[in-house]
């Protein structure tokens, strides 16, 4: 009679087992496609279209998956959605429900993309809306339009490496939605996109310990932030190191931000408060050369003042390490 | 049964947070203000002037779309197929029948502007410093003086808030001799660097 119950358990067992666990999906081409249950993604798959994650379903990525975009006809039949508010003209992964992309620093998942000739923007952007509990870590993500994309959404941006993009992190609140735009952004590696990091519309956000470097317009442009904590960063070699427009509030301190080619600091027209960036290292200690690399009252009546007092001596230790 | 009244209201309502709702939806792609150009070394030259610095003072992208000549341009803009133009106080006070010219080219740059402001809804900028065609059609200078500057409508201006002051800085500082200058130095515009090099010795990026 026990053995008959033991051996009734385990077809139970297997049973729940079999009807509860993700689907696997591995070499997978996708046209443009709806996840609407828990799945797992493996292995290699080439994406046609846009994909798009239903509110209530998780697509967790596992380690060393390697995840393309074909080059589609911009706003064409392999698009979800034609909303050009929210959405990009080519290939998106988008997220409603909830991403889990956890790989490993000898296993990075790598979002790019599928052409011969890679080049910026053939895809669009792993495009987060209204979603919260996200996770990317330790992924590599190249050629997107804005790949990582926030709309009102709670994404964790950890340990990744985002080159030759469009931009490479972009996050705003949308009026009307719940959930407020909520995006750290630490230990990553962001170098050689159009922009690095670009925060508006009210989002909030924490950089930190990033090395944002070669981006060709800016490492990092908060218009219309909330507020921002910007510590430990390493932010050169970028056309402007950080710009600034209309930012009520932000931390910015601890950085080591030299050596952008315009600019290191640079307040855009519309940018009137002042702006505390103590205990910067700004790549010298002359006071003349520090303030020929920020933008800002000193030569434009019309902005406000990019305080400087208190500068490192030294570059700020512990900042980048990526 | 609902009442008309009540459910009138409902209906505005809904209208009315549509509207704020999609309004507020605008793409992290960014805005993108179109300007209109005719083909001449100034329109193309001060065109990528005004492109960069205002990419470079606001963030914003400026596509430059070709016009055939400056009332195309200005026909371009008022279907809104176009955000902005360059013009002249001599062409343009020229096409408006009965309007009186000035005294001086401040004195007809102040009709012109008001004209525009009253009949077309567009807001003449401070003019950049160098003198433009007299007649657009006989594209050539005389000694009379007509000012160029950007033309830009009030509808616009509340979509690009800062757009005014940011242009606004470029007044007195592309005289005749600097626009000359620039055509050669840029290539009629096409030299990005060099347009660059111009703005940012006048520290104006």
């Amino acid at each position: 009679m026990v053995k008959l119950a033991r051996f009734f358990f385990f077809v139970l067992n297997v049973f729940f087992l079999l009807y509860s666990s993700p689907a696997y999906a591995v070499q997978e081409i996708n046209s443009k496609t709806e996840i609407t249950s828990d799945t797992v993604w493996q292995g290699d798959i080439l994406l046609k279209g846009d994909v798009r994650i239903n509110r209530g379903a998780t697509l967790i990525i596992l380690p060393g998956t390697n995840i393309r975009f074909k080059k589609i006809k911009d706003f064409g039949p392999d698009k979800l959605s034609l909303d050009k508010a929210n959405h990009f003209p080519r290939a998106e992964l988008i997220v409603r429900g909830r991403l889990i992309a956890q790989g490993l620093r000898d296993k990075m998942i790598t979002f790019t993309s599928a052409e011969k000739r890679p080049s910026v923007s053939d895809w669009g952007a792993i495009n987060f809306i209204g979603s919260r509990d996200n996770i990317l870590e330790f992924c590599s993500i190249s050629y997107g339009h804005t790949s990582i994309h926030c709309h009102s959404a709670q994404v964790l941006v950890s340990r990744c490496r985002l080159h030759d993009n469009g931009v490479a992190i972009g996050m705003k609140n949308i009026r009307g939605m719940d959930i407020k735009c909520a995006v750290p952004v630490v230990y990553n590696r962001i170098w050689q996109n159009g922009g690095g990091i670009l925060i508006g519309g009210s989002a909030n956000s924490i950089i930190s310990h990033n090395q944002i470097t070669e981006n060709k317009f800016f490492g990092i442009f908060t218009k219309k932030s909330g507020p921002c904590c910007i510590r430990f960063n390493n932010i050169f070699k970028n056309a402007k190191g950080i710009i600034l427009y209309s930012v009520p509030r932000l931390i910015l301190r601890e950085n080591n931000i030299f050596d952008n080619s315009d600019y290191n600091i640079s307040l855009l027209e519309g940018q009137e408060q002042d702006v505390d960036a103590r205990y910067n290292w700004w790549g010298s200690t002359d006071l003349k050369k520090i303030r020929s690399s920020i933008k800002d009252a000193s030569s434009d009546k019309g902005l406000g003042r990019v305080r400087i007092c208190n500068f490192a001596n030294e570059p700020v230790s512990g900042a980048g390490r990526f | 049964m609902m009442k008309r009244t009540e459910f009138f209201f409902i209906f505005i309502t809904i209208i009315f947070l549509q509207f704020i709702i999609c309004d507020s939806a605008i793409s992290c792609v960014g805005r993108i203000l179109n300007l209109a150009v005719d083909s001449s070394p100034d329109q193309q030259t001060v065109g990528n002037v005004l492109a960069v610095f205002i990419n470079e003072r606001t963030g914003t992208t400026v596509n430059l779309k070709s016009c055939s000549d400056i009332h195309e341009c200005q026909d371009m803009v008022k279907r809104g197929d176009a955000d902005i133009f360059i013009s002249y106080t001599g062409p343009a006070s020229s096409a408006i029948p009965g309007i009186r010219q000035g005294n001086t080219a401040q004195e007809t740059y102040s009709l012109v502007k008001q004209y525009f402001i009253h009949n077309y809804s567009m807001i003449w900028l401070r003019p950049f410093g160098y003198h433009g065609p007299v007649d657009q059609y006989l594209q050539s200078d005389s000694d009379q003086d007509s000012l160029a500057a950007a033309v830009i409508t009030r509808k616009v201006l509340n979509k690009f808030p800062v757009l005014d002051r940011v242009i606004n800085k470029l007044s007195g500082k592309i005289d005749d001799a600097v626009l000359k200058e620039l055509v050669q130095s840029s290539d009629s515009g096409k030299d990005k660097a060099a347009i660059k090099k111009f703005l940012k010795q006048r520290n104006l990026i």
